[in-house]
């Protein structure tokens, strides 16, 4: 292994060995024989590796020429969403369930929570109480409680160092130390559990927690090198959506986090834990669809047997079929796109005709499906109560799950689409009149065309004969062409770029906590290139991100 | 949910000693209450409420003359109001900017008055470019600026995916500020009701607030001074961010100094709400109720004089499958894009707008019976503006579905119904603005106003 560099400003001393056959194929097309380069020799043609920050500089850096050599991310203070605040606050506390946070605007169940950037009064009040609630609930002799001999005020000291610098993300300074320690003597007078809920109510609404920093420190080519602990906050973010946890913490206070070979250590430490492999679950989940499907009504005399329950299992068969590929089988983002299986427990079987198994849910081929996209959990999620959607599946497909941007309907488009939705009574008659008129075709006769291939399957997934699912897609053009039905489209999605790199995309979206702008743009790419090269498993896709020097690499944003 | 005993409350209560913004009337209400004394009008307030989806016309619009008509299927739920209610027909949502009719517009031209921005990463989340007319008019009005608004919605859910900002913003500090309604009511409770002390004001127990004050003024001084740590580092772009956030923990700080008001015949401390999930059908009426409760009481107590009530978001996405049996199980939102045709729409979509006029019913008709200082009601000294996102489910903004309620001592011309041809909402904002004090020459784009709407207030 590459060994860490040790100068500070050089913030990546070295490559971690995935890290570094990743960009060396990626940036740079080399072949490998797949044992450890150099960075010399992984440095680019003509460079000595030796560039601005001495020798055994970075060698993307130090060659200047790589594609990711000038990505880097704003500098950025910005508060924490809700539910990255309510998740940390459980995690410090050991509470056993995290708190709502209602405030702000937010939104729990998607990638981009939606927050919004200001903190305003009333939700300022929210958190002073779900955070006093939350303190008043933790256990605080077993958070307080002092090693064998060891005296009360250094348990006390100990205690308050510790968890406000994983709080903070940032060591504690002595000032702090001192005034905490006072909020806590003050509340000790009561009592110690006092003591301890005004010591945490201090901690947790203080704007060092509230807000994620991506600071760094200036260099001379006016880049910014992140801190350790910025680092392991970004881990955090990214694996724990939570603060960083205790390894991490640990890394970060031996300041240990500025090489890409301790990077790329932690991630494979993190990937492996089950809770985080759990979490990276939920995030390819709800690029594809999330959980909407519970609650999704449907016609009680058309769909009788769509039951809440029954939603609930299949929200759950996707999302284990999307936890199988991703961490036991090793699958890559096509064969989850292209598989012919589902997840199939008793219920779900007896919704689709198929004889039940054993016990559980078990994998099993079912005829006419292709993909996870084809999964009933999403065909009746895009649906209305009593039809088929041609607009929601086609929209779903085109713009959620490949990224492709759709424009407002312009004027006159809403009031047209509502009136044939009445006059029309078939999906396919009105993507027919949809593609005839002017004012809808303009966007329609995109996302149109992916929505008819899915007309095969009903309102609640079932595969349904007699529908017409022809379809011509015109964009964009890895997929463009002439379809019979999903699985001959679907074939060529699964292995479009714009689907890998959407996938990267959302994922970059969930890990920064917004939407992509221009400024985010290279590090998709990074991301999205990075994981290609690296043979495309899905869990390599957050192996990607975690790796990627730009997700580290900021710079000033603008004013 | 149990109720909390005496003692949990009051550890609770001294847990969150101090309230947040609409303490900041409190002070004044021991004025106000001097004013009273010596006969000084009681304060004006004034409440927008929304209902989504718009309405079925043929089932809002009053028959008849302007002082004698019938109010059909929707508006009679409104019947026992007539004389402290107004009806008006022929008002529109002038849209301009991006995009065409939609909830979203309609929501941002409703609060703001002004043209539509650009979208948001999901379609039609169109930005708002103006802030909306409640900041003017609580920076200016005399009656509302000494108080802080109150923006509260019982359902937040939208039939959308995304998370969109258009249908669920309450008001706009700014352009693309939003400011997104709380949701909770147990907490909108808390953060206006923290300064009632459970057990009363006993020796022992004041001695424990100022305690328990003590305690809060340390704790926030912590987290102002790590605030101004972070305003040294921040990037340029941050500081107006902390800059605000330093403002609410000074109005953290202030109202660790306030004084809870007395309990008297006009101002009662609600029952504390329950906790309720919120955002499920099941609960949306109970949450709206429990929220109505504390705003009564905070118009009462003189707490808010400004507030909006968002029964729900707009374009909602609550199911309505158990009002009544034969109802589909469409989402309101989608069920208001159904031919209207079909008998089995109609009735749903006329039941859904009823059941929402009646609850607003009962509750203006609460605030009726509570009596001010000065002998007038409460209901006499708040207008109130009920209305929706749009008029109907095609969107239209032509002919928006409004009631003024209330309002009497404001001079409001109730028991009508007035026609106007064609003008725009943005007319409506400036006779009321003007009504309290706050007079503006226009509101929004060019076109988008064109004078204050005679005959509403006398």
């Amino acid at each position: 292994m590459l060994s860490a560099l040790t100068e500070s400003r050089l913030g990546f001393g070295a490559l971690g060995f995935g890290a570094l056959l990743t960009l060396c194929v990626a940036a740079t097309g080399c072949a490998t024989d797949g044992s450890p380069a150099s960075p010399a020799s992984s440095g680019s043609s003509g460079s000595s590796g030796s560039g601005p920050g001495g020798a055994g500089a970075p060698p993307w850096t130090a060659a200047g020429s790589g594609p990711d050599a000038d990505c880097a991310l704003p500098r950025a203070l910005v508060r924490l969403p809700n539910r990255r605040v309510a998740r940390a606050i459980a995690d410090l506390l050991n509470a056993p369930a995290v708190p709502t946070i209602t405030g702000g605007g937010g939104r729990i169940d998607t990638l981009v929570p939606g927050d919004t950037p200001l903190i305003p009064a009333d939700l300022a009040f929210e958190y002073r109480d779900v955070i006093s609630t939350a303190a008043a609930q933790a256990d605080a002799t077993r958070l307080l409680a002092c090693s064998p001999g060891e005296a009360e005020a250094a348990c006390v000291e100990r205690f308050i160092i510790a968890f406000t610098t994983r709080a903070f993300r940032r060591p504690v300074t002595d000032d702090e130390r001192a005034r905490l320690k006072a909020l806590f003597e003050l509340g000790k007078k009561v009592s110690v559990q006092r003591g301890f809920e005004l010591f945490v109510q201090a901690v947790l609404q203080a704007p060092s927690f509230l807000y994620h920093r991506a600071l760094g420190s200036a260099d001379a080519n006016g880049s910014y090198a992140l801190s350790s602990y910025e680092v392991a906050e970004k881990l955090g973010l990214l694996f724990l959506d939570s603060v960083p946890d205790a390894d991490l913490m640990l890394a970060a206070s031996a300041d240990t986090l500025r090489s890409a070979d301790a990077i790329a250590a932690q991630v494979e430490r993190l990937l492996q834990q089950p809770s985080v492999q759990a979490q990276m679950t939920w995030v390819l989940d709800a690029w594809l669809g999330g959980g909407r499907v519970v609650g999704k009504a449907k016609d009680a005399t058309l769909y009788g047997d769509f039951s809440p329950e029954l939603q609930a299992r299949l929200w759950q068969s996707k999302r284990d079929q999307i936890h199988q590929f991703t961490w036991q089988r090793g699958s890559t983002l096509r064969e989850l796109f292209s598989t012919p299986e589902l997840w199939l427990d008793a219920g779900l079987a007896k919704l689709l005709g198929l004889p039940a198994p054993a016990q559980g849910f078990v994998a099993q081929p079912v005829p006419e499906r292709f993909g996870i996209l084809t999964h009933p959990a999403l065909l009746a999620q895009f649906a209305t109560a009593k039809e088929t959607s041609v607009v929601h599946r086609g929209l779903f497909l085109f713009s959620d799950v490949l990224c492709n941007s759709v424009a407002s309907p312009p004027a006159g488009a809403v009031e047209e689409g509502l009136e044939v939705a009445k006059e029309l009574h078939t999906e396919r008659l009105r993507a027919e009149y949809r593609a005839t008129k002017p004012v809808c075709k303009s966007c329609h006769h995109q996302f149109d065309p992916y929505g008819l291939v899915f007309e095969s399957y009903d309102a609640i997934g079932r595969a349904q004969a007699g529908p017409d699912t022809r379809a011509t897609v015109v964009v964009p053009p890895s997929v463009a062409g002439e379809f019979q039905a999903a699985p001959q489209l679907l074939a060529k999605v699964s292995e479009a770029p714009e689907l890998t790199r959407c996938a990267a995309q959302r994922v970059v979206e969930y890990a920064l906590a917004r939407s992509e702008t221009e400024a985010e743009r290279c590090l998709t790419d990074s991301v999205s290139r990075g994981w290609g090269a690296s043979g495309g498993r899905l869990s390599d896709l957050f192996r990607s991100l975690g790796t990627s020097r730009a997700l580290y690499s900021h710079k000033e944003g603008s004013k | 949910v149990s109720r909390p005993s005496y003692h949990q409350s009051r550890r609770a209560f001294l847990r969150r000693v101090g309230c947040a913004s609409a303490c900041a009337g409190l002070s004044s209400w021991l004025l106000q209450m001097e004013g009273y004394a010596q006969g000084v009008p009681a304060a004006k307030r004034l409440l927008l409420m929304t209902r989504p989806n718009g309405t079925i016309r043929s089932e809002w619009l009053p028959q008849g003359s302007a002082t004698v008509f019938t109010l059909p299927s929707i508006s009679s739920a409104f019947e026992k109001l007539r004389s402290d209610m107004l009806i008006l027909d022929g008002v529109d949502l002038k849209l301009s900017g991006v995009g065409s009719p939609t909830h979203e517009a309609g929501m941002v031209t409703l609060l703001t008055g002004g043209p539509t921005g650009p979208a948001r990463p999901a379609p039609n989340d169109f930005k708002n470019l103006l802030p909306s007319v409640d900041q003017h008019l609580c920076s200016v009005s005399p009656s509302l600026k000494s108080h802080k608004p109150l923006y509260v919605v019982a359902d937040g859910r939208v039939d959308n995916s995304k998370p969109q900002v258009a249908n669920r913003a309450a008001a706009y500090l700014g352009a693309d500020q939003p400011i997104f309604p709380e949701l909770q009511p147990l907490l909108v409770y808390k953060r206006l009701f923290g300064a009632f002390m459970p057990g009363g004001a006993t020796p022992e127990n004041l001695a424990e607030l100022e305690r328990a004050r003590q305690e809060q003024r340390s704790v926030l001084d912590f987290v102002m001074t790590d605030l101004k740590s972070l305003q040294q580092l921040a990037p340029s772009e941050a500081r107006p961010q902390l800059e605000q956030h330093a403002e609410v923990i000074r109005e953290l700080e202030k109202t660790l100094d306030s004084t809870a008001p007395k309990p008297n015949a006009s101002c009662a401390v609600p029952a504390t709400p329950m906790e309720l999930q919120t955002n499920v059908d099941r609960n949306l009426g109970a949450v709206a109720a429990q929220h109505l409760s504390v705003l009564r009481a905070a118009l009462a107590c003189d707490l808010v004089r400004f507030s909006t009530f968002m029964w729900t978001a707009a374009a909602s996405s609550a199911v309505w499958r158990d009002l009544y049996s034969g109802m589909g199980p469409e989402n309101h939102h989608a069920l208001s894009h159904e031919d209207l045709r079909n008998a089995t729409v109609m009735k749903g979509l006329a039941a859904i707008d009823h059941w929402f006029a009646q609850q607003t019913a009962l509750f203006l008709e609460s605030l009726k019976t509570i009596q001010e200082a000065d002998g007038t009601s409460l209901l006499d000294n708040t207008l109130i503006v009920y209305t929706s996102e749009c008029a109907d489910g095609d969107h239209s903004p032509d002919n928006m579905p409004i009631a003024l309620f209330g309002g009497g001592s404001l001079g409001v011309q109730n028991g009508q119904f007035l026609k106007y041809d064609s003008r725009s909402f943005n007319d409506l904002w400036l006779s009321i603005a003007e009504a309290f004090g706050a007079p503006l020459t226009s509101l929004g784009a060019a076109g988008q106003s064109s004078g204050p709407l005679r005959g509403i207030f006398g």
